[in-house]
C-alpha cells in the first residue's frame, strides 16, 4: 500500500500528501480532531482544526489559547491539495467522521460514532469511500443495543421507583457527551436533577450551542440538608465510592455503558443497576456501516480490532488493525 | 416464560431480603398454582438435567447469529456462560416465527422443554432455533439456563420458605416441613 493516503507512524494517522495528522497521539504541527475526548484530542498540538462544536469543547479541556479552527460540517477545505470535509459521527456533540481525498482516493476515518439517534449531536451520516478506518470498540456478536425507547424507560422507570421509595438516585455516565444524553431522555416530572461539576461544566458548554438539556443543579455546594429523596444525580463514574455522595443520603447508584450488556460486567461493576446505553457502534451497525461505505479497505482502530479484522478478511474486504493509543472503555 | 424471566432479572438484580421476598410473593400472587410450582422447584434448586447437548446448542446459534465457529468461542470466552453469549447474539424476529407458543411456564416445561429430550437432534434444531427466533434477550436467557441444567440464582430456601408462609398464611416451620417431600 505504498500510494495510501493514510499512513500510520509514532505519531498517529499521517496524511503525507496533506503534511497533517488525524487525532495524533503525540504533538505534531497540524492536528484534525474527529472528537473532544482526551484520548482524540490531546495536547500540544501547534495547530487543531475540528469540527466548529468541538471548538468550545476542546479549548476547556486543553486551554483556551490552544490555535483552533472550527469547520461546519459537510464544507470542504484543501490542505496542501488534499481535499478534507467534517461529517457528523452521531458520538457526542461535534464528532465527525473525516473525509480526505486526494487524485479520486477517499478515506474516511470514523473516529468514535453510533448510529442510533441522539438529540444532543448531529445524527451520523454515512459517507462513502475506499478506505474507512473504524474504531472497534464493541465489535463483537454480543453486543447488538436494544431499541434506545427502551433504555430511556428503564432508566425512567427506575429513577421514579427509587424516588417513590425515598431514595436518591445517582447515575454515572462520562461527563462529556454520555451525560448529556443521559440528561437528555430525563422525565423532570419525577423530581429534581443535579449535576456533578465535571458534568455542569460541559452542560454549560453544550446549552451555548444550543442543545436542549433540562434544568439541572449543581449538587456540588448543597449539603446534606438538602431533600435529595426524589432526585437523580448525574455525575462521572469516578465519583462512585467517594464521600461526595453522602450527602445525598440514601442512594441507589447506576452505570449507564455498553459494557452493561453482559452480566458479569454488571456483576463486577458493583453498581446497583446497568443501563446498556452506549455513544459506540454495535456489531450489526459496524458491520452494515462498513458495507454501505463501499470501502474496500477496513482499518480498524481501538477495541475487538483482531477479531473485526480477522473476520473481515474472511469476508472479502482488505483489512488491517492500526495500532493506535485510543481508549476503548466507553465509561 | 416472560413471567418466570421477569422474576428472575428481579431477583438477580436485588440485593436485599425483603426485596427478594417481596418479588417472590408478588409473583405467587400473580401466577397459577402450576407455574407458582415450578418457580418453587426451580429456587430450591429442584431442576431438570441437561436437556440438550452444549456442542449442539453452539452450532445451532452461530448458525443464526450467522457467525463462524471461531467468533462464536472468541464470543463465548468474553461472556464466560453459554445460555447468555446465546441469548446476546441471537437476534429476536417473532415476527418470522410461525408456531404458537404457550403463555405459562407450566406449559412451557411439560410441552416444550421436558418432551425436547426424547426427539431427534434435526428435531431438537428446529424446535430451539425457532424458540430464540421467538423469545426476547431475557427470556431466552432464562430457557437456555434451563435446557443446560445450569439455572440458578441467588435466592436462598430461607426466602422461599418465607415467601410461601407469607402468600399462604402457613408457617415458616410447617411450610418447611411440606416442602422436604417430594
Amino acid at each position: 500500500m505504498k500510494n495510501d493516503i493514510l499512513k500510520l507512524n509514532k505519531c498517529g494517522i499521517f496524511c503525507p500528501q496533506g503534511d497533517f495528522y488525524i487525532d495524533p497521539w503525540k504533538p505534531v504541527d497540524n492536528a484534525l480532531i474527529t472528537h473532544g475526548h482526551s484520548d482524540h484530542a490531546r495536547w500540544g498540538m501547534k495547530k487543531y482544526l475540528c469540527q466548529e462544536d468541538s471548538v468550545e469543547i476542546l479549548k476547556t479541556r486543553l486551554g483556551k489559547d490552544i490555535n483552533i479552527e472550527g469547520i461546519t460540517y459537510n464544507k470542504s477545505t484543501t490542505i496542501n491539495g488534499v481535499k478534507v470535509s467534517f461529517h457528523p459521527a452521531g458520538h457526542i456533540l461535534g464528532s465527525s467522521q473525516i473525509r480526505v481525498e486526494y487524485k479520486g482516493e477517499v478515506a474516511v476515518v470514523s473516529g468514535d460514532y453510533k448510529i442510533q439517534p441522539d438529540t444532543t449531536c448531529a445524527n451520523f451520516e454515512l459517507v462513502k469511500c475506499n478506505t474507512f478506518v473504524t474504531e472497534s470498540t464493541f465489535a463483537l456478536p454480543i453486543y447488538n443495543w436494544d431499541n434506545e425507547e427502551k433504555i430511556f424507560e428503564g432508566i425512567n422507570k427506575w429513577w421514579q421507583s427509587n424516588a417513590e421509595e425515598g431514595v436518591a438516585s445517582i447515575i454515572y455516565g462520562y461527563a462529556l457527551g454520555k451525560s448529556q444524553r443521559i440528561l437528555s431522555i430525563l422525565d423532570s416530572s419525577i423530581g429534581p436533577i443535579y449535576t456533578h461539576g465535571a458534568v455542569e461544566n460541559i452542560n454549560e458548554i453544550y446549552r451555548k450551542q444550543g442543545i436542549k438539556l433540562p434544568k439541572t443543579t449543581l449538587a456540588t455546594n448543597l449539603d446534606n440538608k438538602t431533600d435529595f429523596s426524589k432526585a437523580i444525580i448525574v455525575a462521572p463514574s469516578s465519583a462512585d465510592g467517594t464521600t461526595w455522595l453522602r450527602k445525598f443520603g440514601d442512594i441507589s447508584t447506576a452505570f449507564a455503558s455498553g459494557w452493561m450488556q453482559v452480566r458479569g460486567n454488571k456483576r463486577r461493576g458493583n453498581f446497583d443497576k446497568g443501563f446498556v446505553m452506549s455513544d459506540h457502534v454495535d456489531w450489526c451497525g459496524v458491520l452494515d456501516t462498513i458495507k454501505n461505505t463501499g470501502a474496500e479497505n477496513v482499518w480498524i482502530t481501538h477495541g475487538y480490532s483482531d477479531i473485526l479484522s480477522r473476520y473481515l478478511n474472511e469476508q472479502g474486504y482488505n483489512s488491517k488493525v492500526l495500532e493506535s493509543l485510543y481508549d476503548d472503555s466507553d465509561i | 416464560m416472560k413471567n418466570f424471566s421477569d422474576l428472575f432479572e428481579e431477583l438477580d438484580s436485588s440485593t436485599g431480603t425483603n426485596d427478594k421476598v417481596n418479588s417472590l410473593v408478588k409473583f405467587l400472587k400473580h401466577n397459577s398454582a402450576g407455574d407458582s410450582i415450578y418457580v418453587v422447584s426451580f429456587l430450591m434448586g429442584r431442576k431438570p438435567k441437561q436437556i440438550v447437548k452444549t456442542a449442539f446448542l453452539k452450532d445451532w446459534a452461530a448458525e443464526l447469529a450467522n457467525i463462524p465457529e471461531w467468533l462464536f468461542k472468541e464470543s463465548y470466552d468474553n461472556v464466560g456462560d453459554l445460555g447468555e453469549t446465546i441469548s446476546l447474539m441471537v437476534p429476536q424476529k417473532k415476527s418470522e416465527v410461525k408456531e404458537d407458543y404457550p403463555v405459562s411456564l407450566k406449559e412451557w416445561i411439560e410441552e416444550i422443554i421436558l418432551p425436547l429430550k426424547k426427539k431427534s437432534e434435526a428435531e431438537q434444531k428446529r424446535i430451539v432455533q425457532s424458540i430464540w427466533t421467538y423469545l426476547s434477550r431475557e427470556e431466552k436467557f432464562v430457557f437456555n439456563k434451563i435446557i443446560t441444567g445450569s439455572f440458578r440464582v441467588g435466592v436462598s430456601a430461607k426466602i422461599v420458605i418465607k415467601a410461601l408462609a407469607l402468600f399462604s398464611g402457613i408457617g415458616d416451620a410447617d411450610i418447611t416441613h411440606r416442602l422436604m417431600g417430594d
